[in-house]
C-alpha cells in the first residue's frame, strides 16, 4: 500500500501578511510596554542646555556693595596668632610670609600666561565656530524665506541633521530662555531663600505651552506660583522652527528656576 | 520589503525612546519685584468711625511702604469697590489688575474701643493667608495699625515685621547727650533718659524693657569716671552695674540676656569683661597690649566680636565663649576698624571703617572671607546696627551736615533720615521685637 503523504499546505500571501501584522503588533506592544517601564524605571535625563555665547561679567561699575577697595588679607600680611607673647618673631614671620610670596608670584605669573594663550586661542576657535553657525543660519534662512520666484522655489524641507539642527535648536533655545528671563520676577523675601523648581514645558507648533509640570517643586507655594506666572506671562514662545517643532513637542524643555 | 517595515518600525520606535532626550535650561536668578497689596476696598464701617480707620489704613499703608518690599495699588486700579466676604472676590479680575494680595474687612468702634476683622487673601493662590480680629483703646490707633502691618509681613514674607521695634540713640538736643528713643520710622521721638550728663553707647537688653549705657560720672571722692547703668524702661528705674576706675562702657547683653560683655580699663589698659548678672561676678575675657573695646555678643551667644588695636591699628577679631584666650583676627584691611555689630543670622558683622579720610560702613561675613562696601562720598558713617529682621541697619551719619540718625537696606540702598532737630546724634541702637 502507497502511503499518500498529504502536501503541506501551501500559504496564501493573505495568510502571510496576517502573520506579518500579528507579529508587528506584538513588537509593538512589546516596545511600548518597554517605553513604559523606561519611564518608570529610567526617568528621562534631559541633556543640559548652555548657551553657545557666555558673558561673564569681569568688571564692575563704581557700585558701592561690590566695590571692596581694600586689599585682601593675605596682600597686607600674614595674621599675627600671638603678637603678645612675642613680638619680634612676629616681624621675622612677617619677611617670611612676603619673600614666599613674591617666589610664588613670579611662578604664578608665568602659569597664568601660559593659561591665557591658551584660554585665548580657545576663544578664537569658538568665535570661529559661533560665526559658522551664524553665517549656516543665514543661509538657511535665505533659502527658507527668500523672495520667491516662480520656478525657483526651494522647498523648506522638514529635517535637518547635523550642525544645521544644532545652530537651530541653539537660536532658539537662546531666544525661550530670554522670553523667560525676561518675566521672571521673585519678591525679596523669596530671592533671599535658596528655593529652586524644575518645570517641563510642552509647547505646540505654534509655541503655545501646551501643557507644564513640575518636575521637582520647591516645596513653597509662594515661590512655585511664582515659576508658575513666569511661564504663564512668557507664552505664547516664539514658533519653533519646524525641523526642531515635534521635537519640542513631543520631547518637552526642561526649565530650572534658578538651576 | 513590506515584511522589512513591520519588523522596522518597532525598532525605530525602540531607538527613539532610547535616544530622545529634552533639553534643559537653567532660567538663574529672578529679578526683584514688589509684592502688590490693594487694601480693603469698601470695607464695611460706620459713618462715625471712618476717620479712624483712615488713620490705622494709612499707618498700614506706610509701614509696608517703608520696607520696600510692597506696593500699595492705588484705589483707582480696583477691579471692585466693595468686598465684604471672600466669596464676593473675582480673583481673574485682581490677577489682571496685578494684585498679588488683597484685604477686606469691618471696622468699628466699641465704646473706647476699635475693633477691626482684617483679612488678607493670596490672589494668585486663591487662599486666605491672615484673618484675625484686632481689638485696641481707639486712643492707640497706630499701634493697631503697626500690628496689623507686622502681621500682613509675617503672613506672607514668614519674617516678623518691625513695626513695633522701637531705636535708641543719644543726641544733644538738650545741651547735654541724653538717650532718646524713637519709632522705627523716626515717629513718636521720646526721651529715655534726663541725667544731665554725657551718656554713650547704649544697649537693648533681649527683651527690649531695659537699656545699659555708659555715663561719665562724678564719684564721691570728686574725681570723674565712665560708669555703667541699667535703665528699667517700665519704671524708669537707674541700677549702677559696674563703677571701677577708669572706663566701664561698650555693653552688650548675651542673647539670653543674664551676661553682659563691656570694656573696663581699671587694670590700666581697656579689657573687655563679662558680668555675670544673676551672680554680678565679672570675668575678664581679653588680655592684650593693645586695648580691646566694643564687644557685640553674637546671635548664638556662643562668639564676641570686639575691636582691638593689638596689631597695631584697631581691628575686628572674634573669640569664641569656650576658649576666649584663642581671638581670631577679621579685619586685615583699612587703618581703623569699629563698632562691630552682628546681623540676626550670624553670617554677617557690619562695622565702621577709616577710609578716604572718612569712616564709612562695610560688611565682612563671620568667618572674614568677604568685605562688601555699603556707604561711600557721603560724609562720615559710623554705628551700624542690625534691625531685628537684618534686613535694615540704623547708623549715624553726617551727610546732612551735622550727624544724625538714618536707617537704610542691609544690602546699602533705600536710605532713610530719621532724626531732624535733635542737635547731633550718634550710637543708634535698634531694639528687639517688642
Amino acid at each position: 500500500m502507497m502511503e499518500v503523504i498529504a502536501n503541506p499546505p501551501i500559504q496564501s500571501q493573505s495568510q502571510i501578511l496576517k502573520r506579518f501584522v500579528s507579529l508587528s503588533i506584538a513588537l509593538h506592544v512589546l516596545g511600548l510596554f518597554y517605553i513604559v517601564l523606561k519611564s518608570f524605571i529610567f526617568p528621562d535625563t534631559p541633556k543640559e542646555y548652555l548657551p553657545s555665547i557666555r558673558v561673564d561679567l569681569v568688571g564692575l561699575p563704581n557700585q558701592k556693595k561690590n566695590e571692596v577697595p581694600l586689599p585682601k588679607p593675605a596682600e597686607i600680611e600674614k595674621p599675627a596668632p600671638k603678637p603678645i607673647a612675642a613680638p619680634i618673631p612676629e616681624k621675622k614671620s612677617i619677611l617670611k610670609a612676603e619673600t614666599e610670596s613674591g617666589d610664588y608670584s613670579i611662578a604664578k605669573k608665568k602659569k597664568l600666561k601660559i593659561e591665557h594663550a591658551k584660554k585665548e586661542k580657545e576663544a578664537q576657535k569658538k568665535l570661529k565656530q559661533a560665526l559658522e553657525r551664524i553665517k549656516a543660519i543665514e543661509r538657511i534662512k535665505a533659502l527658507a524665506g527668500g523672495d520667491e520666484v516662480k520656478g525657483n522655489k526651494i522647498s523648506k524641507g522638514s529635517a535637518l541633521s547635523g550642525e544645521a539642527k544644532a545652530s537651530l535648536e541653539t537660536t532658539y533655545f537662546d531666544v525661550v530662555l530670554e522670553r523667560v528671563r525676561a518675566n521672571w520676577e521673585l519678591p525679596k523675601w523669596l530671592q533671599e531663600q535658596s528655593y529652586s523648581a524644575k518645570v517641563m514645558i510642552y509647547l505646540d507648533s505654534r509655541g503655545n505651552m501646551k501643557t507644564f509640570k513640575f518636575t521637582k517643586s520647591s516645596g513653597n507655594d509662594q515661590f512655585d506660583s511664582e515659576v508658575k506666572r513666569t511661564l504663564q506671562a512668557s507664552s505664547p514662545f516664539p514658533l519653533p522652527p519646524g525641523a526642531i517643532a515635534s521635537d519640542i513637542s513631543g520631547q518637552g524643555i526642561l526649565l530650572g528656576f534658578p538651576l | 520589503m513590506l515584511n522589512f517595515i513591520f519588523l522596522l518600525a518597532p525598532t525605530l520606535l525602540f531607538t527613539s525612546s532610547v535616544f530622545a532626550q529634552s533639553t534643559y535650561l537653567q532660567v538663574g536668578e529672578a529679578k526683584t519685584k514688589k509684592a502688590v497689596v490693594a487694601l480693603t476696598p469698601g470695607i464695611a464701617a460706620p459713618e462715625s468711625a471712618t476717620g479712624a480707620l483712615s488713620q490705622v489704613e494709612k499707618t498700614i499703608q506706610s509701614d509696608l511702604e517703608f520696607i520696600d518690599a510692597f506696593r500699595i495699588l492705588p484705589a483707582a486700579g480696583f477691579p471692585q469697590n466693595k468686598i465684604t466676604a471672600s466669596e464676593q472676590i473675582k480673583y481673574a479680575d485682581w490677577a489682571k489688575s496685578g494684585t498679588d494680595y488683597l484685604s477686606f474687612g469691618s471696622f468699628k468702634l466699641d465704646g473706647s474701643n476699635a475693633v477691626f476683622e482684617f483679612h488678607l487673601m493670596n490672589i494668585g493662590g486663591n487662599k486666605e493667608v491672615l484673618a484675625k480680629r484686632y481689638t485696641s483703646e481707639s486712643s492707640e490707633l497706630k499701634i493697631l495699625g503697626h500690628s496689623i502691618a507686622n502681621d500682613i509681613v509675617n503672613a506672607i514674607t514668614g519674617k516678623k515685621g518691625i513695626f513695633l521695634t522701637r531705636i535708641a540713640f543719644i543726641c544733644d538736643k538738650t545741651g547735654k547727650k541724653e538717650i532718646f528713643s524713637s519709632s522705627f520710622d523716626g515717629s513718636d521721638v521720646r526721651q529715655v533718659t534726663r541725667i544731665r550728663s554725657l551718656t554713650m553707647a547704649p544697649a537693648w537688653s533681649p527683651d527690649g524693657q531695659k537699656i545699659a549705657f555708659a555715663v561719665y560720672n562724678r564719684h564721691s571722692d570728686n574725681t570723674k569716671n565712665i560708669d555703667l547703668f541699667e535703665m528699667n524702661l517700665r519704671t524708669g528705674g537707674l541700677k549702677l552695674l559696674s563703677n571701677r576706675k577708669g572706663i566701664n562702657s561698650g555693653a552688650s547683653y548675651s542673647p539670653s540676656g543674664d551676661k553682659l560683655a563691656y570694656t573696663m580699663s581699671y587694670t590700666g589698659n581697656p579689657e573687655v569683661h563679662v558680668l555675670n548678672l544673676e551672680t554680678k561676678e565679672t570675668s575678664q575675657l581679653t588680655h592684650s597690649i593693645g586695648f580691646d573695646v566694643d564687644p557685640a555678643w553674637s546671635p548664638d551667644g556662643q562668639k564676641l566680636a570686639f575691636v582691638s588695636s593689638r596689631p597695631g591699628k584697631p581691628m575686628l577679631y572674634t573669640l569664641d565663649l569656650k576658649n576666649p584666650a584663642d581671638a581670631k583676627r577679621l579685619t586685615y584691611a583699612g587703618s581703623y576698624n569699629a563698632t562691630p555689630a552682628w546681623s540676626p543670622d550670624g553670617k554677617k558683622i557690619a562695622f565702621a571703617g577709616w577710609l578716604d579720610k572718612r569712616f564709612d560702613l562695610f560688611t565682612i561675613t563671620s568667618d572674614g572671607g568677604k568685605i562688601e562696601r555699603l556707604t561711600k562720598d557721603e560724609g562720615n558713617n559710623e554705628d551700624p546696627h542690625y534691625s531685628p529682621d537684618g534686613s535694615f541697619l540704623v547708623f549715624s551719619s553726617s551727610r546732612s551736615g551735622g550727624k544724625n540718625i538714618f536707617i537704610m537696606g542691609s544690602e546699602g540702598g533705600n536710605v532713610k533720615r530719621l532724626t531732624f532737630g535733635m542737635g547731633e546724634c550718634v550710637a543708634p541702637k535698634w531694639s528687639p521685637y517688642l
